[in-house]
């Protein structure tokens, strides 16, 4: 077996492994469900107990499958091809972008997270080619037209940022009573 | 055919408004089936945050025309580029560049495109007469018919997409679990919150769809893929075809059509299917068999009246009963009921001006498309040449600015990233993503459905089976099921013989 084959079947057991796990949880998370009387004829915890049961049954048959061999083949790409090397730097390179668009929104605003975005989302697709002084100027008038077309054409808030809000500004004076 | 409404529908398709949102749709949808990496559900599912003001019918009318116009748009990139926009396209990709290759661009993008009108013109007027009778049959299912249906797509698009059943139905049982994310429909409890009061009011559909579909695609090229301009073969003079090309076109169009309108009925999750089986159908009944591989014409026709027909097809028991068998008419449901719309029998007793209307519109639509794509397949192919990274990033912002403003929420965000993980993960791993899509879209509404079965029934489960119609629901359902074994033996005992 072939180092990349090696390293996708451990990938693939993990995963399924996780899987297992997770209908467990959904088990667990069953089992805590209030059951009420409802005049339903199905308590709380039926449907997702069914649930619970069919991924935690499917995932053990998979792990079974996947460890005789079974491997899955992954998915085409619509205009490219699949490599079997594993590229982890363009990879976290755009998880990078979209957790600092997630999480730095409400701070740094809609027009600074999205350029952050869009540029790293293009380094990552094509990190020989891209020239950053092409694709910022291009990723911040993307995130203006976006955000002037969502904020004034289509009445959706999106956050400016840097609004640091201390508090009340006015001065309370407590009077006597 | 109730045929006041019908014309009643047509007047009212033909405002300026109404007019208006087919034609954007159009250009929308062609241009998502161009452009790779971006199909007619993500498009869709992209614009329901920023349709929320409009009025339902427009809206509805142009996801409808999207939904049509992807499927005329896939064909160019497939037949001038070898690179199919959408997954509908792929089979045309094979004899269409091939005739491309050959200074036959022209026949083959006509070809196309006359024949996704014609399948597209056969397969709305079906659904014009087909849908309300099916509707009128829909209002006298009961809550365990509707369970079984529900089940048998389930099942069957499962069992039909990727390459393992099993991958299929895991798929489908994730998409279950994300869709059971919040509060119990009756009692309220939090269903798998862990105590996030975010969490208790469950995932947006639209959040689902578009990291399932935009930022799952994007993370996987990013880790695994490397995308490739491609060879863009030149369109020499207009797109037109020789006496013998329509001559060797039409039976095609019409097989096409008739392979193509019966599987988008049938929950068989998409347009791959019917256009792989006209393909062949194709390639078995030519004259010029030695054609195929090198430019074949009935190659192109066929599969392309085959998703046509496969998209007005899959309208039918979404509009008729409210149940999607491909993962773009789930979208389809999900704006639906963005609009508190319930599509299904009653849609065609409390919304028949609405429901006539879209469907004048997808005859007016289909007309529009073929009055405007061939005259602007220049202009498509000028679109190709923005860089795919740079499309990449415009979708990703487009996807995360829509995931945000449906509550202005940021841990909206945090799941879309999410799950945009775990379906790059599906991918890799050879996964499909559409039982995943329909799970979540469809398994609360099939848990309403269970709910109510044992309610009538008094709590017994023999209600499942109570009507032939359940009975047999559930034995097509096993037969999906054992279909890959049953083939396997009926190959041996032909391989004895």
């Amino acid at each position: 077996m072939i180092l990349a084959t090696k390293r996708s079947a451990k990938g693939e057991l993990v995963f399924t492994s996780f899987l297992f796990l997770a209908g467990v949880v959904v088990l667990w998370d069953a089992s805590q469900l209030p059951e009420l009387a409802t005049a339903d004829f199905v308590g709380t915890r039926t449907f997702p107990s069914i649930i619970g049961w069919l991924l935690v049954v499917l995932s053990a048959l998979q792990l079974i499958s996947v460890a005789r061999g079974n491997l899955g083949e992954p998915e085409g790409v619509e205009g490219g091809q699949i490599e079997t090397k594993l590229r982890l730097r363009p990879f976290f390179l755009m998880i990078t972008g979209l957790l600092v668009f997630a999480l730095g929104l409400p701070i740094i605003g809609f027009p600074i997270a999205a350029t952050i975005l869009f540029t790293l989302v293009v380094y990552a697709l094509n990190p020989v080619k891209t020239k950053l002084l092409i694709a910022l100027p291009i990723a911040a008038a993307t995130a203006a037209v976006v955000y002037f077309g969502f904020t004034l054409g289509l009445q959706i808030d999106l956050p400016w940022g840097f609004n640091f809000d201390f508090g009340p500004s006015e001065v309370v004076v407590e009077e006597d009573w | 055919m109730e045929f006041g409404f019908f014309l009643e529908g047509f007047a009212n398709s033909l405002t300026i408004t109404n007019l208006g949102f087919g034609l954007l749709g159009s250009l929308l949808g062609t241009l998502v089936g161009v452009l790779p990496g971006i199909g007619p559900a993500l498009a869709i599912s992209l614009l329901l945050p920023v349709t929320y003001g409009l009025e339902p019918q427009s809206a509805i009318i142009m996801f409808c025309a999207i939904y049509y116009g992807a499927m005329f748009g896939g064909s160019t990139t497939s037949i001038l580029l070898n690179a199919p926009g959408e997954s509908g396209s792929v089979m045309t990709a094979i004899e269409g560049n091939k005739m491309a290759r050959a200074g036959k661009a022209g026949a083959a993008l006509a070809t196309a495109a006359i024949g996704s009108f014609i399948a597209g013109a056969i397969g709305t007027g079906i659904l014009a007469v087909a849908a309300p009778s099916i509707a009128a049959l829909g209002l006298k299912m009961t809550p365990p018919d509707f369970f079984a249906l529900m089940l048998l797509a389930f099942i069957t698009v499962s069992s039909l997409m990727g390459r393992s059943i099993k991958r299929g139905l895991i798929a489908l049982t994730i998409g279950l679990v994300i869709g059971m994310v919040g509060m119990d429909p009756n009692s309220g409890a939090a269903r798998l919150s862990f105590g996030s009061p975010d969490a208790m009011e469950g995932f947006s559909t639209v959040i689902v769809i578009v990291s399932l579909f935009a930022v799952s695609e994007a993370l996987y090229i990013a880790l695994s893929g490397r995308l490739e301009s491609g060879q863009l073969n030149k369109l020499i003079g207009s797109a037109r075809m020789t006496k013998a090309e329509w001559g060797r076109s039409w039976k095609p169009w019409l097989r096409g059509t008739a392979i193509g309108f019966p599987t988008g009925v049938l929950p068989a999750g998409g347009s791959e299917l019917p256009t792989f089986l006209s393909y062949t159908l194709e390639k078995k009944l030519s004259k010029n068999k030695s054609e195929f591989g090198k430019g074949a014409i009935e190659g192109v026709a066929g599969p392309e009246a085959a998703n046509n027909a496969n998209a007005a097809g899959a309208l039918v028991p979404l509009l008729a009963l409210g149940i999607p068998t491909s993962g773009t008419a789930a979208v389809m449901l999900a704006a639906f009921d963005q609009f508190r719309i319930s599509a299904g029998p009653m849609l065609f007793v409390e919304q028949p001006l609405l429901v006539w209307t879209l469907i004048a519109s997808l005859f007016i639509g289909n007309l529009l498309l073929l009055v405007i794509n061939l005259p602007l397949i220049k202009m498509w192919v000028q679109i190709l040449r923005v860089p795919a990274p740079y499309l990449f990033a415009g979708i990703l912002v487009f996807a995360m600015v829509g995931a945000y403003s449906i509550k202005n929420s940021t841990f909206d965000l945090l799941v879309a990233v999410g799950i945009g993980a775990l379906g790059m993960i599906l991918r890799r791993f050879g996964y499909p993503i559409t039982p995943l899509i329909l799970g979540a879209i469809l398994g609360p509404m099939s848990e309403t459905q269970f709910r109510r079965s044992m309610q009538l029934s008094q709590g017994d489960p023999g209600i499942f089976i109570s009507t032939p119609f359940t009975i047999i629901t559930y034995l097509l359902m096993l037969l999906a099921l054992g279909w890959p074994w049953i083939n396997k033996a009926i190959k041996n005992s032909r391989a004895k013989n």
